[in-house]
């Protein structure tokens, strides 16, 4: 390990197994082409590349692999590659439509290094999941796949992508989950980026001023009526209660600590090289992954500017060291710039409702 | 190094952190390394008294007086600590000559 490595470990690979997923989501940021059958496929890169790729990241710090997609269970590998990773004693963490698991797939990922898989379901109905995900029977499917894994020992969660058309479900999935015993509810609300582009122009997205009410919501009554169920709601450290800070688990971008790794093998900035192509930094069938690691300029500069430049509300908030602008792929993406203020912050600081006890000079 | 904090030293807020109040509690945070910690209401009072002129003696049982159903030497030994977090992480410093003074 290089001096650089060891002060930035690469600790987590986010693998976008296939750019395919057999769902529709209008909200999805990676835009993943759709495979209507919903059969096994395989993605461009052959899995012994990835399996390389993985070996030379555990040198410079690999513990975690998230396998997302598209939806990952679409490759029939898949299995392989948990199997692989679980004797490297990589820790994996999954993030599916739910709608492809099946007693043998739960029963191999039991087996495995498997932490947690996170099912993505928007709605506590057929409706409101459908309207969202675009393709009929994926409720009922989404719902069986995670009983499935919550009879198993695998850590598991519900996500829900937040918009105004299902701000009633929120209390409703937090009722399945706690129902179903599944580990926590994460709530992200809809970002700007890939499809979920068109919410905002349709004015579908939420206001500051409405996130933060549900926010206080959560915080102040929903968490409460539940004794297993961790809820989270998906927004910027600077804009939580300090009693959230202190008492639960914040999910922030450790973007310092992560790569991408596409379903064509491009190495980028988590997946948004996916959409934006400025943000692909090499591809491991011709790239060693250390190398781009330690040398590649868009890293370097990213170390040396975060937090230091940020801009912005998020240059003068106090939670930029460990907050670090929040979503740096959102903000480029918005912006084109790596550095510019993370947009739900900046929207609170221009209506008035940044803490101002958050804010230095 | 782990700071071995003495009842006779006498301990001063670090000028250049920042302290922001919030209703439950307040963010002690250092714009030079970024360093942040969050503090209870309790952690508030006993940063507070940290202004040059009290000991760590006086302000443990300055705080422990008012929190009189925990057993007094729990209450001591987690403000020491929380004293020595504070210390470890550069928001407080002692004064060494008001220690020197007072021992005359
Ligand atoms: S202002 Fe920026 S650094 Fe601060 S909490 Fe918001 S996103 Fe994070
Ligand atoms: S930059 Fe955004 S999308 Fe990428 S890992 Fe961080 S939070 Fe996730």
């Amino acid at each position: 390990m290089t001096e650089n490595d060891q002060e930035y470990p690469l600790s987590t690979i986010y693998l976008y197994l296939t750019d395919r997923c057999n769902l529709r989501c209008s909200h999805c940021w990676i835009t993943p082409a759709h495979n209507r059958s919903g059969e096994n496929i395989n993605s461009k890169i052959d899995i012994k590349y990835l399996k390389r790729a993985i070996i030379d990241a555990k040198s410079i710090g690999l513990t975690c692999v998230k396998l997302t997609g598209g939806e990952p269970f679409l490759r029939k590998d898949i299995l392989d590659l948990i199997d692989f990773l679980s004797s490297n004693d990589i820790i994996v963490d999954i993030e599916t439509n739910g709608t492809l698991l099946n007693e043998e797939i739960v029963e191999r990922l039991n087996d495995s290094s498997v932490n947690q898989v996170s099912v993505s379901l928007d709605g506590a109905s057929e409706k409101s999941h459908e309207s969202i995900r675009k393709v009929a029977g994926c409720y009922q499917k989404a719902l069986d796949g995670l009983a499935l894994l919550t009879k198993s020992d695998i850590g598991t969660q519900i996500i829900m992508s937040l918009y105004e058309g299902n701000i009633s479900d929120i209390e409703k999935l937090a009722d399945i989950a706690d129902r179903m015993e599944v580990g926590s509810l994460k709530i992200n609300p809809i970002m700007p980026t890939g499809r979920g582009k068109d919410f905002f122009v349709n004015k579908e997205n939420l206001s500051i001023e409405k996130l933060l009410s549900i926010n206080r919501w959560i915080e102040e009554e929903l968490s409460l009526k539940y004794d297993s169920i961790d809820i989270c709601f998906d927004i910027p450290t600077g804009l939580k209660s300090l009693k959230s800070i202190t008492s639960s688990q914040l999910y922030e971008c450790n973007i310092l600590n992560i790569i991408g790794i596409l379903a064509n093998g491009n190495i980028s900035l988590c997946g948004i090289g996916q959409t934006e192509t400025d943000l692909v930094m090499g591809n491991i069938l011709r790239d060693d992954i250390c190398n781009v690691w330690s040398n590649h300029h868009l890293l370097k500069k990213l170390r040396k500017d975060l937090p230091k430049n940020l801009t912005g509300i998020c240059g003068r908030c106090i939670f930029k060291f460990r907050c670090l602008g929040a979503c740096r792929a959102s903000a480029y993406s918005l912006t084109g710039n790596l550095n510019s203020s993370f947009f739900l912050c900046d929207e609170a600081y221009k209506s008035g409702v940044f803490p101002e006890s958050r804010m230095i000079n | 190094m782990k700071i071995i904090l003495k009842n006779n030293d006498y301990l001063m807020q670090d000028l250049e952190s920042i302290f922001r109040k919030e209703e439950d509690g307040a963010f002690l945070f250092d714009p030079k390394s970024g360093n942040l910690k969050y503090i209870n209401c309790m952690g508030v009072n006993i940063y507070q008294l940290c202004s040059g002129n009290r000991s760590v003696a006086d302000i443990t049982s300055l705080i422990a007086e008012n929190y009189r159903d925990i057993p007094e030497r729990q209450i001591k030994e987690d403000i020491k600590n929380f004293l020595q977090d504070l210390i470890e992480m550069k928001f407080v410093t002692i004064q060494p000559q008001i220690h020197t003074d007072k021992r005359r």
